[in-house]
């Protein structure tokens, strides 16, 4: 019987696409994608989660400052007008010394203080980053430098802002206080070779004037390199922090992930147990069913048990996963036993008014198409599970008479099936009111 | 990648090059490679027939497309195609019975051209058990038994796909099964009768 079902499965899973046809859906697919042009200006990707704007995090801080003006400093525009300055803009000072530091005092939990410190330091990639795209003496080598920097900056806010989604404190906590310092060092750095540009500026006009020597590389050129070296030795530099800082997160988060594990392979067994004291009394399918949940649940932590394998065995960690994975089964541990139960005996509760629900449809169409003994007989399943006895009685004396109704109207022709239908469909109605009763007890909606 | 951004602005204004669009053409079409065949296998699945199911396949795809160049954001895009693809397959059946009358009239309900389809992946006599096995399910209940162990996908993803409870799923499917089981019990007692 089982092997039956088992074929039935393989074959079906048998079916494919042809590579043929695949090949020809792929092409149609393609000219009407060419067809039809993306419509707005920034249409969201595919695979990542929904867009997060790095610069919103301006918003608040501005949004603070601004406050903090109007209370304290009585109307001072000098701290408000320094908000968008760059390293070597005549505010920037009073930005970092002033503003950003009272910002964080203002906030009382460490959670609220590590939100601005992690804003802070994402604002100092930005400034990083604007520094690298206003230095533009060659667009073409600046362009590279920017576009790495770029990236690293992208990759280092995400994984903040869904650390800070997740409340994971402590992990951002190490990681803006390791990447602060190397930040304000490459900013310092990234301002003193501004100020360098700008003074080599005046000698590279005087190189010019002397025409006896024609160097192959002019001072101006080489300046020019210097720059650029120590641009990127900088942006290598911050680079490799934050891959550090970006495998600290790793590592912290996969021995999370261990620990969790460990915990949830203790309740799966409390909770297979429960299962059994709960459904001895119910219904075969709500112990299947539970029973089932929880299996399925095994094969989910199986799977996260695999990937953190995988994982702790890759350098190349791929954060997004880590993160999910210590979500899913943070969320399963979120709940103590006593919930798990609880909710368990209310699922089983549950599937079995589902079932009573099924069973009553099936009882009607049946009872449309004129099978009126298999009709009761599923108002009566029905029943059954709702534990209305009563009823159920009702019910099995009223199938009696309708199966020997339902012969005699084949040798007799006789009508006196009429009102026994008229029956049915009233202790139908009952069915329906015992259930929804049974519903509101268990407040399902 | 130029990300444009004017850091006075409050808003960011991220305009995208051609290069970004190209990126997402680019994974749109690997998309299509990694579900076609098991989207296809829905689809015969729940019609029987490889030329309609290979239409409602380009179909599926096509929507999902116009849904993008709106702008609109899709979190799981596996998820949404099979939404795309039921909602099509609704489609798909309500102008079928439309024609069904006139169809049946034409030609009667033809067993054997549906097995001819399916026979170029599976042997003749297992197409034809897999097709009468189908005959007895209903069709909500084609779609779970399909989505749940050919597809292989959770209780949960289903639940989100159809838009239902996961508790609700989990008892419809163990009908169902319940109800398979019973179809092949019935059927070795006549083979043996």
């Amino acid at each position: 019987m089982n092997n039956n079902f088992k074929k039935f499965i393989n074959t079906a899973k048998d079916i494919k696409l042809s590579e043929e046809k695949k090949g020809i859906i792929r092409g149609r697919i393609i000219d009407f994608v060419e067809l039809n042009p993306l419509k707005t200006p920034h249409p969201q990707p595919l695979k990542s989660p929904l867009y997060v704007s790095k610069f919103s995090v301006l918003n608040f801080s501005k949004a603070i400052s601004f406050a903090l003006i109007i209370l304290i400093a009585g109307g001072s525009t000098i701290s408000y007008a320094s908000e968008d300055t760059l390293p070597g803009d005549l505010f920037y000072t009073v930005k970092v010394n002033f503003t950003e530091p009272i910002q964080s005092s203002l906030a009382f939990t460490p959670e609220a203080k590590l939100e601005i410190k992690t804003k802070q330091v994402e604002r100092r990639l930005t400034e990083a980053q604007i520094l690298l795209q206003k230095n533009d003496t060659t667009p073409a080598k600046h362009a590279e430098v920017e576009a790495r920097v770029e990236r690293k900056v992208s990759e280092i806010s995400e994984t903040m802002t869904k650390l800070q989604e997740r409340g994971d404190v402590e992990v951002i906590l190490k990681t803006t206080s390791q990447l602060e310092p190397v930040l304000q060092a490459h900013r310092q750095a990234l301002q003193e070779v501004i100020e360098k540009e700008t003074q080599t500026s005046p000698q590279s006009l005087n190189s010019q004037e002397n025409t006896d020597i024609e160097p192959v590389v002019t001072p101006e050129q080489l300046n020019e390199d210097i720059t650029i070296q120590e641009q990127n030795n900088l942006t290598e530099s911050t680079e490799i922090e934050i891959e550090k800082s970006k495998t600290e997160i790793a590592d912290t988060l996969l021995r999370r992930v261990e620990q969790s594990l460990a915990k949830v392979e203790q309740q799966e067994v409390d909770t297979l147990v429960k299962i059994e004291e709960l459904t001895q009394n119910g219904s075969d399918t709500a112990s299947q069913v539970a029973t089932n949940k929880v299996l399925e649940l095994s094969k989910e932590i199986e799977t996260i048990r695999q990937t953190h394998q995988k994982v702790s065995e890759n350098q190349n960690t791929n954060l997004d996963v880590i993160m999910d994975t210590n979500t899913d089964i943070e969320t399963y541990l979120d709940m103590s036993i006593t919930e798990i139960n609880e909710s368990l005996r209310q699922d089983i509760q549950d599937i079995t008014v589902i079932e009573a629900e099924l069973l009553l449809e099936e009882s009607k169409k049946l009872f449309e198409q004129g099978f009126y003994k298999e009709s009761l007989l599923r108002a009566q399943e029905a029943l059954k599970l709702t534990g209305n006895f009563e009823i159920s009685q009702k019910l099995s004396e009223l199938t009696q008479r309708t199966v020997s109704t339902e012969n005699d109207i084949n040798t007799t022709q006789d009508t006196t099936l009429e009102p026994e239908i008229e029956t049915i469909l009233e202790i139908e109605n009952q069915a329906i009111e015992a259930i929804e009763s049974l519903e509101e007890q268990l407040n399902i909606q | 990648m130029i990300l444009g951004c004017n850091i006075n602005s409050l808003q960011s204004s991220i305009y995208m090059s051609d290069m970004e669009i190209e990126k997402i053409k680019e994974q749109y079409l690997n998309h299509y490679d990694e579900y076609a065949d098991a989207l296809y296998r829905f689809f015969v699945f729940q019609t029987s027939n490889s030329d309609i199911a290979s239409d409602l396949l380009q179909d599926t795809f096509m929507k999902t497309w116009e849904y993008i160049t709106q702008g609109k954001p899709i979190k799981n895009l596996r998820a949404f195609l099979y939404r795309v693809a039921r909602n099509t397959l609704t489609d798909y059946r309500r102008k079928k019975k439309a024609h069904s009358l006139e169809a049946i009239t034409e030609t009667g309900v033809d067993f054997e051209s549906e097995v001819d389809i399916l026979e170029e992946h599976i042997h003749k006599d297992d197409a034809k058990f897999v097709l009468q096995s189908l005959e007895i399910l209903d069709e909500d209940s084609k779609e779970l038994i399909s989505l749940r162990y050919i597809e292989e996908m959770s209780i949960k993803e289903i639940a989100e796909i159809m838009d239902e409870r996961p508790n609700t799923i989990s008892v419809k499917i163990h009908r169902t099964v319940e109800k398979l089981k019973n179809h092949f019990h019935n059927i070795n007692k006549e083979t043996y009768e």
